[in-house]
């Protein structure tokens, strides 16, 4: 029979196994999630009809703030040109991102589901105000697309997405705790 | 005694994993500050350029040394999207995290960004196999890639790409005490680490598998035989006899229904004087090429070798 490990060790050499299996889970749900979102039925059924959401969100919220915009299927057109919403910009590799921490996370089922949800409502939510952002540079400043297109909102979507999962991993913590670990010695 | 339903996996909240985000915040904003300093620098001095030319100068080599199809020389037109950005922020995030000691930083650095260009390099690679298979198709009809492998390609560029936003949500894990302090996982299971070494070599095991019986069941497919042919003419066609007849004889082991493969193959074998293995090849070619002008090829073929169009019983 096989003895237990004795519960001393350092506190690093206890946490790298759970953070390893975290990340690896984590690359796999990556891995899994993107064949999955690029499967056509997938592509049709769940990510077209949110690419046109975003689209059709962005527009109404640059009425809102003065630009005339209008969308037609995945483009936001205002005044004088388009923006086409294309993957990478409708915030799918972000919500996947998210939800693939969150589920690699240790954490019951129902709180991931929350997480899920919740998620998917802010990542919306932040895509929408990334769109309105770049359909308002696209008018007024074009050059500086490039700059808030790839190096900001990029970034800051991740931020976004890494905040949701600290804001998320908080609570989870708070609601599920169990007792300090016990220590030998 | 410790509670038996409780998963060993669960957070510890004891050790306050609930500290206030704003350091967090802070960090993510110096991070973004930082990148943005170093934008400016990064596209001025060139460098943006330089790693998006090594990043595709790569991938060229790989298509180069891997190709199926003997069909590229060069992709000099390839332009992956700018994902450069992972590298700055990259950068800026493990700058801006003071809390972590200079060395772990450097590691996490230098794997995040050996990770990424990995990451990038791989998709390029995607991308070049996707955009020649449509030129391909497009120019000359030829299927270089099986719709189902078309899309698996294609998936996989789409995949990588994600991945590269997964390397710096990774990384700014890594780099915040947040998830040490969350304390996941503390209790090891006994066999913990066997176990994962095992799976990990059936996984490796299984893909190995899945790769060779996929090459098999490719190379026995109509649509990629008749690829090969097609290969084989172009080459032929450019007088380039030494890959045209490699090419045929994949699709003669394919078992071709093009007759032009055999007709072509008899005539190297014939240059040879391989007058047998050249009539054997003819009567493949005049059982497929069933109409008027194949057959008076055909028995043209056979007057100038030589040889009997039936074969010769023993």
């Amino acid at each position: 029979m096989r003895g237990r490990r004795p519960a001393s060790k350092g506190r690093g050499d206890l946490d790298r196994p759970s953070v390893a299996r975290f990340l690896l889970l984590f690359v796999v749900n990556v891995i899994a999630g993107g064949f999955l979102l690029s499967l056509p039925w997938v592509q049709s059924g769940l990510v077209d009809p949110w690419t046109r959401l975003n689209a059709s969100g962005t527009a109404a919220i640059a009425r809102l703030v003065g630009i005339d915009a209008q969308a037609q299927a995945t483009q936001v057109l205002y005044g004088p040109g388009s923006l086409e919403i294309v993957v990478g910009c409708n915030g799918v590799e972000a919500l996947l991102i998210l939800v693939a921490a969150l589920l690699a996370f240790p954490a019951p089922w129902t709180l991931r589901v929350v997480g899920v949800a919740g998620g998917t409502v802010a990542i919306l939510g932040v895509n929408l105000v990334r769109l309105v952002n770049l359909v308002v540079i696209a008018r007024f400043a074009p050059s500086l697309l490039e700059l808030f297109h790839v190096y900001i909102w990029q970034a800051l979507i991740v931020i976004v997405a890494v905040a949701l999962f600290l804001l998320w991993g908080n609570y989870v913590a708070r609601a599920e705790p169990i007792a300090e670990p016990s220590r030998s010695g | 005694m410790r509670a038996r339903n409780r998963s060993p996996s669960r957070p510890a909240a004891a050790s306050g994993p609930g500290r206030p985000a704003l350091p967090e915040l802070g960090r993510a904003a110096a991070a973004l500050g930082i990148c943005l300093v170093l934008w400016p620098a990064w596209e001025w001095s060139g460098a943006d350029e330089a790693y998006r030319r090594a990043v595709v100068g790569l991938a060229e080599r790989i298509v180069l040394a891997r190709q199926h199809f003997p069909l590229l020389s060069g992709f000099p037109r390839l332009a992956p999207p700018n994902a450069d950005f992972v590298v700055l922020f990259a950068l800026g995030l493990t700058a801006a995290s003071i809390r972590v000691g200079w060395r772990r930083r450097l590691v996490l650095l230098l794997v995040a960004l050996g990770v990424t260009s990995g990451l990038q390099t791989a998709a390029a690679v995607a991308s070049i196999n996707l955009e020649s298979a449509q030129e391909m198709e497009r120019t000359h009809r030829i299927l270089v890639l099986l719709p189902t492998e078309f899309q698996l390609v294609n998936q996989a560029k789409l995949t990588l790409y994600h991945s590269q936003l997964a390397v710096l949500f990774a990384l700014f894990l890594l780099t915040s005490p947040w998830l040490s302090e969350l304390n996941i996982g503390r209790e090891t299971r006994p066999g913990k680490r066997r176990r994962a070494i095992l799976g990990a070599a059936l996984g490796a095991a299984v893909l190995l598998g899945a790769s060779i019986a996929w090459g098999r069941w490719r190379e026995s497919d109509a649509r990629h035989v008749a690829a090969h042919a097609k290969v084989g003419h172009l080459f032929w066609a450019k007088r380039d006899d030494g890959i045209a007849e490699e090419q045929y004889r994949i699709a003669a082991a394919g078992n071709t229904v093009d007759p032009e493969v055999y007709f072509n193959l008899a005539g190297i074998s014939a240059q040879r004087g391989l007058f047998k293995d050249a009539a054997r090849l003819l009567r493949r070619c005049a059982e497929l090429g069933t109409d008027a002008a194949w057959q008076a090829r055909v028995a043209r073929a056979f007057d100038r070798i030589g040889a009997p169009r039936r074969p010769e019983s023993p």
